[in-house]
């Protein structure tokens, strides 16, 4: 059991390096390529990356709570003629509560969010984030569908993979420096529900909303796009 | 202003810990609120109810996302002054869910009469059976109520494997040797009886005939069926009585007396 926990330590330090790592890298690269910035250049760049994809992240995430785990580390991308669309992926940290070993969480996650609307200068405001996302968590406990020792069709749901529904808002803070690494902040909020509390609750009146709908927050650092 | 900033972060932090709406994870194995029910409950029914010859009790069973029926079925049995105590025949979570058994042991808790639950195969799932465990205690227990002895076993052998056996003959030899003198007689209750898929039927006459050793077994209770059964199973006058899912609004109430004892199935 301890091991089990060294080991998990040991993958959780290394993302965060690699994490690290990859965001030192950029940045290097950043104040080189700010020496030689031309407007054409800009202008051309921005429009090559709005058409292809890019395997530099537009945001690096952080969420506290959310069904996914106490707090998740991410990355995605960005996309659609106004951005509308983002696609991340999140790795999630369960502590061990009453349990007996704590939990990594996977999570890949499709957004909505079709409008901004710009409240300040540097500030917008997008009334609405919607979406899904998937959730799987590691460990030998749990099964995408039941193990074979079960008669057929035992149970017919899965412990290991989860389908929740968001509905949120966002704002976002654009820095004022045009060079920064890091072009905005953005802090959003979503109501959440999943598949095995959905159907909890449309069976049950007993239930109220605080009970099977969850609270998440989170924290988007957008990367300049040049 | 840095000030605000520091109380602001410490205020947040404080939201954050107290605020029931952060959901970490479908099995966090998060429990907040009653722990280890089961032992204190027990400790209450036999303290109660220790000089009496007739007692009288509630054996519902399987209520996995049943919550609007097991509500109605606490209601009504408050309102019932004749129910000594209530035994849970286990498969409280659908889905292993921590949440799950949180819920329902919320529910139970408005019971006006001691209640314990027994480990349904459900409940195993997942990280299920620690919760179960922390949440009403070991999945194996007993307690006397009045002068009958209940012997309360975990029988979900599917759900486990071989280092942890079910049904677990060392726990009820234990249990035989200990306090024979202050009951005279046994009921024996289980989640899935004997013949079920769930039960190891491997050892079922071994089984059968290790809970025969304890004095004066009247009968046994079992759930998971999800209906009313009442059979004979091994022709030896020992009848296993199965009680309905609390979905169909419906529960076994048994009455032991001095020498004999009745059972009733009441609908709400």
């Amino acid at each position: 059991m301890n091991l089990y926990l060294t080991r998990l330590t040991k993958i959780v330090l290394s993302l965060l390096s690699v994490f690290v790592s990859i965001i030192g890298n950029a940045q290097v690269k950043d104040s080189l390529g700010d020496t030689v910035l031309v407007k054409d250049y800009v202008a051309k760049n921005r429009a090559i990356r709005n058409t292809s994809f890019n395997v530099i992240p537009s945001y690096y995430v952080f969420q506290y709570a959310g069904s996914i785990g106490l707090v998740s580390l991410g990355a995605g991308w960005d996309y659609g003629k106004k951005n509308q669309w983002s696609t991340d992926f999140l790795i999630g940290y369960v502590p061990k509560y009453d349990t007996d070993r704590a939990k990594i969480a996977l999570t890949l996650r499709q957004t909505y969010s079709p409008w901004q609307i710009s409240v300040k200068e540097n500030v917008t405001y997008d009334p609405l984030r919607t979406g899904v996302y998937f959730n799987t968590t590691i460990g030998k406990q749990f099964w995408f569908s039941a193990p074979e020792k079960y008669p057929n069709k035992y149970y017919h749901f899965s412990t290991k993979l989860r389908l929740n529904i968001f509905i949120g808002q966002s704002f976002s803070y654009s820095f004022a420096s045009k060079t920064s690494y890091f072009e905005k902040i953005k802090v959003y909020y979503d109501l959440h529900t999943s598949d095995l509390f959905l159907i909890s609750r449309f069976q049950n009146n007993y239930l109220r909303a605080q009970d099977f709908l969850g609270l998440s927050l989170g924290v988007k650092l957008q990367i300049r796009q040049y | 202003m840095k000030l605000i900033y520091r109380y602001a972060i410490i205020i947040g932090i404080f939201l954050l810990q107290s605020c029931e709406l952060f959901d970490i994870h479908p099995y966090s194995g998060n429990i907040t609120g009653r722990k280890n029910i089961n032992a204190a409950n027990s400790q209450l029914i036999e303290s109660r109810y220790s000089q009496r010859d007739t007692i009288r009790y509630a054996f519902i069973s399987d209520s996995q996302r049943w919550y609007d029926e097991l509500e109605d079925f606490v209601k009504s049995a408050n309102k019932r002054n004749d129910i000594d105590f209530i035994i849970h025949g286990g498969d409280l979570a659908d889905f292993g869910l921590t949440k799950e058994f949180l819920w329902q042991r919320d529910i139970l808790e408005k019971l006006v009469m001691p209640y314990v639950v027994l480990l349904g195969n459900h409940d195993c799932l997942a990280n299920g059976e620690k919760v179960f465990e922390q949440v009403f205690g070991p999945a194996n227990f007993s307690f006397i109520a009045g002068k009958t002895k209940f012997l309360c076993l975990n029988t979900n052998a599917l759900e486990s494997d071989y280092s942890n056996p079910v049904p677990d003959f060392s726990f009820i030899k234990q249990e035989e040797q200990k306090e024979a003198d202050n009951h005279d007689k046994t009921v024996v209750l289980m989640h899935a009886r004997p013949t079920s898929e769930q039960f190891n039927n491997n050892v079922a006459d071994v089984f059968q005939y290790s809970i025969k050793q304890f004095p004066n077994l009247l009968y046994c209770n079992n759930g998971h069926d999800h209906r009313y059964q009442t059979e004979d199973i091994f022709n030896d006058g020992i009848t296993y009585y199965g009680t309905p899912n609390i979905g169909k609004r419906q529960y076994l109430l048994f009455t032991i007396t001095k020498d004999a004892y009745t059972h009733e199935l009441i609908s709400y």
